[in-house]
């Protein structure tokens, strides 16, 4: 579904690519690596409205519960329907199967705020959290 | 549970450390995991608790079911930088507190590491990195939450073998943090930035919108 270096990152380590009048999300594999083994994942219902950085879906591993922030606002057009049921598909396959939701972006500025794939290799070089 | 959300939203890079205390006389409660469903943790507690009134809380950390009754239930707020692990906080946590039990002369063990389970009941076996007393019976375990980049663990020490009154365990517990940490955990408030989002979200782990969420 997403090529990561096709993908925008947060700095919070979630990436997002263009899909039509929407986005997809998910958790970059970088992260799923650091969280290990998930094995509950809550995600947004249709609908909401988020702004960009707010706590969008929570994510458990080895009893560790973390917050999944939303890259950009808008609103959530839809949701992974595998996952809550196969939350291993987080670590397994985080740019395709693992996808979290799809988001209509209310702000090209926010997309466009965002890393590419190189800035965000670089990110990681440095990034303290 | 509001105010341990409260101080991991306004640490600030600090560390805290704080202690539980439980109404009731014997007091008791229980909490459960994020992800627990309610009727899960509402059998359970009753299994435990018989016919009383059963207090039920669900936490912001992960984890299973965990009885407080006659445990030393506390919470460590901290700075968690990448590339700390779970499993790595998990370890610096329990080794402070192993070290702190070891100075009053309890010996404990590190469970070691293997895949992580999902008991449904936190004591009912050891997972990687909880304490343990030398015949194997789980003395401390915990769980986390991370929130831009910053954790809040929230422990329980049952003290059931280990020889020492809770008020002792809680000294060392504190002296073993903080000698973790190289830090000295003063008594101290929250502060108002933390007392005023903590009473804001006291109403929500009243609600069953919270705590039968799922």
């Amino acid at each position: 579904m997403a090529n990561p270096e096709s993908c925008r990152f947060a700095k919070s380590h979630e990436w997002i690519v263009a899909e039509g009048d929407a986005a997809v999300v998910g958790l970059s594999n970088h992260a799923q690596k650091e969280i290990t083994d998930v094995v509950f994942v809550e995600l947004p219902k249709v609908g909401r409205k988020l702004k960009q950085g707010e706590a969008a879906a929570v994510i458990e591993s080895v009893k560790a519960a973390f917050d999944f922030y939303a890259p950009v606002s808008g609103e959530v057009t839809a949701v992974n329907p595998d996952l809550p049921g196969n939350p291993a598909l987080v670590n397994q396959s985080p740019h395709e199967k693992g996808w979290f939701f799809k988001i209509k972006p209310s702000s090209e500025a926010e997309m466009n705020s965002l890393m590419d794939f190189a800035a965000y290799q670089e990110f990681l070089k440095t990034a303290a959290h | 549970m509001a105010m341990d959300e409260a101080l991991l939203e306004n640490a600030g890079g600090r560390r805290l450390l704080r202690r539980f205390r439980w109404a009731g006389s014997p007091p008791y409660g229980t909490t459960f995991g994020y992800f627990v469903p309610a009727a899960a943790a509402e059998a359970a507690a009753r299994a435990r608790f018989g016919g009383r009134d059963l207090p039920l809380v669900r936490r912001p950390t992960g984890g299973g079911v965990v009885f407080h009754d006659g445990d030393l239930t506390f919470s460590f707020v901290f700075p968690w930088p990448r590339p700390l692990t779970p499993k790595m906080v998990y370890r610096s946590i329990h080794q402070g507190v192993q070290a702190g039990l070891r100075g009053a002369g309890v010996r404990t063990t590190l469970w070691p590491e293997a895949a992580f389970g999902t008991a449904s009941l936190c004591f009912s076996r050891c997972e990687p990195m909880d304490l343990a007393r030398e015949d194997g019976t789980k003395v401390l375990g915990g769980a986390l939450r991370k929130r831009r980049g910053a954790g809040l663990y929230q422990g329980s020490l049952r003290p059931e073998g280990l020889g020492l009154a809770l008020e002792r365990l809680w000294r060392a517990l504190a002296e073993g943090l903080s000698l973790q940490s190289r830090e000295v955990f003063l008594p101290a408030g929250p502060g108002p930035e933390a007392e005023a989002s903590a009473r804001q979200l006291a109403s929500r782990y009243r609600s069953d919108d919270w705590n039968r969420k799922r």
